[in-house]
């Protein structure tokens, strides 16, 4: 274990410019951090809407390009095979359902229950028009065995954003 | 492990191959022994190396945090040695994160990307350690580049607790952070084991990296004046 | 596009094979890994040199 190398000498003196830099830093640092988190910046961060929230917005969801999140309603899933053919479903956050029309095969995690986000727009049918389909799981990885009886109040809960959304 | 002073290679050799063992015995059980996962199926084993990468570029980012206030607040350049050894490590993790993230996107998700807050400051954080590394590269002065450096990685700091909380304060694509009771106990086990081996090793080659650095530094400001004889400034 | 034709059978919602996926995964972290250890070394080795 012989070691040749020293530490490059001098070392830096203490100099107290710089541990005024190391305090600005920091002070810098907290002053972003806490405007990020506990001002505006934060709450306007919205990477989808939950389907209140696009029912809320009513005429103005038309024509936008907004993303839609939430829970594949149960029984509410109805698609032709292959290519290009319809895919219809809705999303629900507990309180409201938004129709959701799309085209082609899901991603093959789709199914009932499930989170997706779709991004797309509203039509004047109340139809929600989607051009991307993204499927967003919990964070729950069971092995097969123990999956007989799945949680439902986990569930609900693994797909945490949904919540937020419906708030 | 005291990061003023620098380890010895062998010491950084060792961890290496600690590393190479764990990672191997970790991604041996999580593609071969590890069960599927009930609806992710095998895709499910991108998790053994995605979450490690996750972890360790999020706490090496910490630990050269750590080391740009130290070299700040005490001087010394084995922080600075240290400091931009774990970035350079940080940085390659949090790139193949990106990448691991992205094929395991595809098949779940549907998409390779998308632009949720997750992902977005997790690109940040990458851009952010890239950024500190190219003004370390593009500054000569030692005493500059160990001082302006040290800043620039405190305030990007601000992006790893942003990066780690992203899923819980803003809907999100990504899910949440799993815990031991959303992940069955057969998939804990290569994830345990990649998890060390990743920072085995990356810690490994960060302390040989900081060897690098350290020598560079030395060469940079030049060889050290011979201590003065005694009664030596009398004569001169 | 008569909704009769549509199937409402629900998908299992399970990710079949994808073993490419996982292999792409591994590789490239194998292969990141490897790239930036030979690189470490060689830059360890070159200045061990230097100092010589």
């Amino acid at each position: 274990m012989t070691d040749t190398l020293r530490l490059p000498t001098p070392a830096p003196r203490r100099s107290n410019a710089r541990r005024w830099l190391a305090v600005l830093a920091v002070v810098v640092a907290a002053a972003g951090f806490g405007l990020l988190t506990a001002g505006g910046i934060g709450e306007n961060l919205v990477y989808y809407w939950g389907p209140s929230d696009v029912k809320k917005a009513g005429d103005q969801a038309i024509g936008a390009t907004i993303r839609l999140g939430g829970q594949v309603a149960k029984g509410s899933i109805r698609q032709g095979g292959g290519e290009g053919s319809l895919l219809e479903f809705s999303v629900t956050d507990g309180k409201a359902v938004v129709p959701v029309r799309s085209t082609g095969v899901p991603p093959q995690m789709f199914r009932e229950d499930i989170g997706v986000v779709v991004e797309g727009t509203m039509t004047k049918e109340g139809v929600f028009e989607c051009r991307r389909l993204m499927v967003s799981h919990g964070n729950e990885y069971r092995a097969p065995v123990d999956a007989e009886a799945p949680d439902m109040e986990k569930l609900i809960k693994s797909t945490e954003g949904l919540q937020q959304a419906g708030d | 492990m005291i990061l003023p002073r620098l380890a010895s290679p062998n010491l950084a050799f060792a961890l290496v191959a600690l590393g190479v063992l764990l990672l191997l015995a970790g991604s041996y059980y999580g593609l071969f022994v590890s069960p599927q996962e009930r609806y992710m199926g095998d895709v499910q084993r991108i998790m053994y190396v995605h979450v490690p990468s996750a972890w360790n570029a999020l706490l090496l980012f910490t630990l050269a945090m750590g080391c740009a206030l130290a070299y700040l607040w005490r001087g010394g350049w084995g922080w600075d040695a240290h400091h931009e050894a774990l970035l350079e490590a940080s940085a390659v993790l949090s790139f193949l994160l990106c990448v691991q993230g992205s094929i395991w996107a595809k098949p779940t998700w549907g998409v390779w990307w998308d632009w949720d807050p997750r992902l977005t400051t997790t690109a940040v954080m990458l851009l952010a350690l890239l950024g500190i590394l190219a003004l370390r590269s593009a500054v000569d002065d030692p005493e500059k580049r160990a001082t302006w450096s040290a800043v620039a990685t405190i305030i990007a700091f601000v992006d790893v607790p942003i990066v780690y909380f992203s899923v819980r304060w803003w809907n999100s694509l990504h899910q949440m952070q799993s815990s031991p009771e959303t992940v069955s106990a057969p998939f804990i086990v290569p994830l345990r084991l990649n998890a060390f081996g990743v920072l085995a090793l990356m810690g490994g080659l960060a302390l040989l990296r900081a060897r690098v650095a350290a020598r560079r530094t030395a060469k940079e400001l030049g060889p050290a004046l011979p201590p003065m004889p005694a009664g030596a400034a009398l004569e001169a | 596009m008569a909704p009769a034709l549509l199937l409402q059978v629900p998908p299992p919602g399970i990710v079949e094979g994808g073993w490419e996926y996982v292999v792409a995964a591994y590789a490239i972290t194998a292969a990141g890994f490897l790239i930036y250890a030979a690189s470490v070394f060689a830059r360890h080795r070159r200045s061990e040199e230097e100092e010589k």
